[in-house]
């Protein structure tokens, strides 16, 4: 079913709409939701959570884009259920593997992290990703974004994941002398 | 700042950038096979089908034989590689000989380091300021190289802009290397324009500079070549007819500048990107379909194209790094002769090369774990005898495509290494010691007969606890 006319569904208050997005995006907002938390059930969990989320969220909204919207959704529900759950449990899942690797780019002493808004420095992001070639916009979107561990990274670039690895350190190189250059750090 | 904030303020990056990582991953729902819309095309394809499927079992068989025939056996090294250890000084060279057959030297090295895509030199990226800095090994010492580099300022027209474009380069051993972080880019009108260049497979008097822009008016790529010399810029693409597509990308150029290779779409819901073929010369640009006989699935994934060398072109269905079977077809350029190089082949992977466009081999691993090297241009096939795939069985072929290095690796600890000489048919190979806990962070060619690993010496320890990257670097010659 179009996109259109499954945000349709969803205006119209028809609980088809759930399962029409279930068939079309589940098991996308599942690679997400499992890169997150590493965990069928907490997984599973989320893409519910994610259903509910776009029901109650449209209307009032109306998303060009449902894969994106949804994407962002699960994305912002595994994250948060990472962060609540217990010590033992969020060492699993790909996230203390990318805070470890982003630590490196935002390592500076003083940082005015109050003063900067989310939405500032996704705009700086986005200047960053503007300014890199194509392979590596996708790899570090693909990376930071989707969470996607490195290995699976490597397979859909034909690379290696030690040549996957070498190009992020260098993406995350150039971030810090972007963020350093736009005063962020 | 903190990590945590950066990976939050993620979320709300432009939603063109997802969607874009959304497909590499594979994501996005395959969109519907493109329509044929004339009948005498439908025809010619069918019929063209049908001599290929003929073709596709003929080699089949004529395959088989050579399968047999072909079939190379590990030599182990009798003895050990005992890894020296790592010396206090940073930058001083050990040498050994491992088994009277394989030449080493270890060099520990500070911060970060990597290769120019297996092209003879080593690359270390400055922490502050980006910069690239060039390395090579020479009579145990690291010598650094391009320190005499040029800079040439040029510019690209596109879509009624001008994208001004810097480029820093330099030869060595009769090999371009670029740096990165050159290029150009502009904004304007709600549109963004950003140029990258790139090498062009061996040669070093051009660059390609490959283009992409996006927003208001148009969302597509397009490529050019640059002059080293003097800084002209060649449209080369102009006047095939690929200005009819709504969006095209993926763009490779035969090392000739004879051929071009695209993707695209004519602006069709659904339609896909379908590759063509132009010729650079006659101007002209035909969809790999109707040259090579072929129905080409359009849907994102579903195929890949790539040059072999100037006068052929690979064909793959379904691409390589898919779980599926896939089959693989050689497109003699000149002549126009399709051959069927693998045919529904399972477990074919692509070996990795240096360059991301090339896949000229492949591994094919059987239920039993037996590994056979498939060539794809003419699907000769070799078993190698003596080992086991294993998660971490991994190949890396060297620019030449004469030489295979082969790793096992387990737990980030490169337990064997060896190298496969196509030419000569020998494959030897050494097992390693004294590595400790080191993670064997990179394996790589340094060239075409030099293999290089690089071993994190700082493995397993918190991040913040020392001071900087520090890595042991082993060359490698067999």
């Amino acid at each position: 079913m179009e996109d259109s006319r499954i945000v349709e569904l969803y205006w119209e208050r028809s609980e088809r709409a759930i399962s029409e997005t279930s068939d079309k995006y589940g098991k996308y907002c599942y690679a997400i939701a499992y890169h997150i938390l590493a965990d069928p059930g907490d997984a599973d969990e989320s893409v519910n959570d994610t259903y509910l989320g776009a029901w109650n969220a449209m209307p009032p909204h109306r998303p060009s884009l449902l894969s994106t919207f949804l994407g962002k959704i699960t994305r912002r529900i595994s994250i948060n259920r990472w962060n609540s759950r217990k010590a033992d449990k969020r060492g699993k899942g790909e996230i203390p593997l990318a805070l470890d690797e982003l630590a490196e780019a935002v390592s500076a002493p003083g940082s005015p992290e109050e003063e900067v808004t989310a939405q500032e420095l996704a705009r700086c992001i986005d200047r960053f990703l503007t300014s890199l070639p194509k392979e590596e916009q996708d790899m570090f979107v693909c990376r930071y974004w989707f969470l996607t561990p490195v290995a699976e990274i490597a397979e859909k670039f034909s690379a290696s994941p030690s040549k996957v690895k070498s190009a992020l350190l260098r993406t995350r190189n150039k971030l810090k002398v972007h963020l350093k250059k736009e005063g962020f750090m | 700042m903190n990590a945590k904030y950066l990976l939050d303020a993620m979320e709300g990056i432009q939603d063109r950038y997802i969607i874009s990582a959304q497909k590499r991953l594979g994501y996005i729902a395959a969109e519907k096979k493109a329509r044929i819309h004339s009948a005498k095309r439908a025809f010619a394809v069918a019929l063209a089908a049908v001599l290929v499927l003929i073709c596709t079992v003929a080699a089949a068989m004529a395959v088989s034989p050579e399968f047999r025939e072909a079939i190379m056996s590990l030599f182990q090294l009798g003895e050990v590689e005992w890894v020296p250890d790592v010396p206090e000084e940073a930058s001083e060279v050990k040498q050994i000989t491992i088994g009277g057959e394989v030449s080493a030297q270890y060099v520990k090295v500070d911060g970060s380091w990597g290769t120019e895509r297996g092209q003879g030199l080593l690359q270390q990226l400055d922490a502050e300021d980006g910069q690239e800095r060039f390395f090579d090994v020479v009579n145990g010492g690291l010598v650094e190289v391009g320190v005499d580099a040029s800079e040439i300022s040029t510019a690209v027209s596109w879509y009624g802009r001008t994208i001004h474009v810097h480029l820093r380069f330099f030869a060595y051993n009769d090999m371009l290397y670029l740096y990165n972080g050159y290029g150009g880019s502009c904004e304007e009108d709600s549109m963004t324009f950003v140029v990258d260049p790139e090498r062009l497979g061996s040669r070093a008097d051009v660059v390609l500079l490959r283009g992409e822009c996006y927003g208001s008016e148009a969302d597509t790529s397009w490529a050019w070549v640059c002059d080293l010399k003097t800084g002209e810029v060649w449209d080369v693409l102009a006047g095939c007819g690929i200005e009819r597509f709504a969006s095209i990308e993926g763009v490779q150029l035969s090392e000739d500048l004879k051929h071009a290779l695209i993707r695209g779409w004519d602006g069709t819901s659904g339609s896909g990107m379908t590759p063509y073929l132009a010729d650079l010369e006659e101007k002209t640009c035909i969809p790999l379909s109707e040259l090579m006989g072929l129905d080409i699935p359009a849907a994102f994934g579903s195929y890949e194209a790539a040059f072999y060398d100037s006068n052929t072109v690979l064909l793959a269905i379904a691409p390589l790094w898919r779980p599926e079977p896939s089959s693989v077809w050689a497109y003699h350029i000149p002549s126009g002769m399709v051959t069927p190089t693998a045919v529904n082949e399972e477990g074919l992977a692509k070996i990795d090369s240096e360059d991301a466009y090339d896949w000229a081999l492949a591994q094919k691993v059987d239920e039993n774990g037996s590994v056979t090297i498939v060539d794809l241009r003419t699907g000769k096939q070799v078993k190698l005898e003596g080992i086991t795939a294993t998660d971490r069985c991994y190949f890396k072929v060297n620019s030449a495509r004469t030489k295979l290095l082969w790793v096992d690796w387990v737990d980030n600890r490169l337990n064997r290494l060896g190298v496969i000489d196509l030419e000569n048919r020998t494959f030897k190979s050494f097992e390693r010691e004294n590595m400790e806990l080191r993670y064997n962070e990179a394996v790589f060619w340094l060239d075409d007969n030099r293999v290089a690993t690089m071993m994190n010496l700082h493995s397993g320890e918190p991040y913040g606890s020392y001071p900087a990257g520090e890595y042991y670097l082993c060359v490698y010659e067999f």
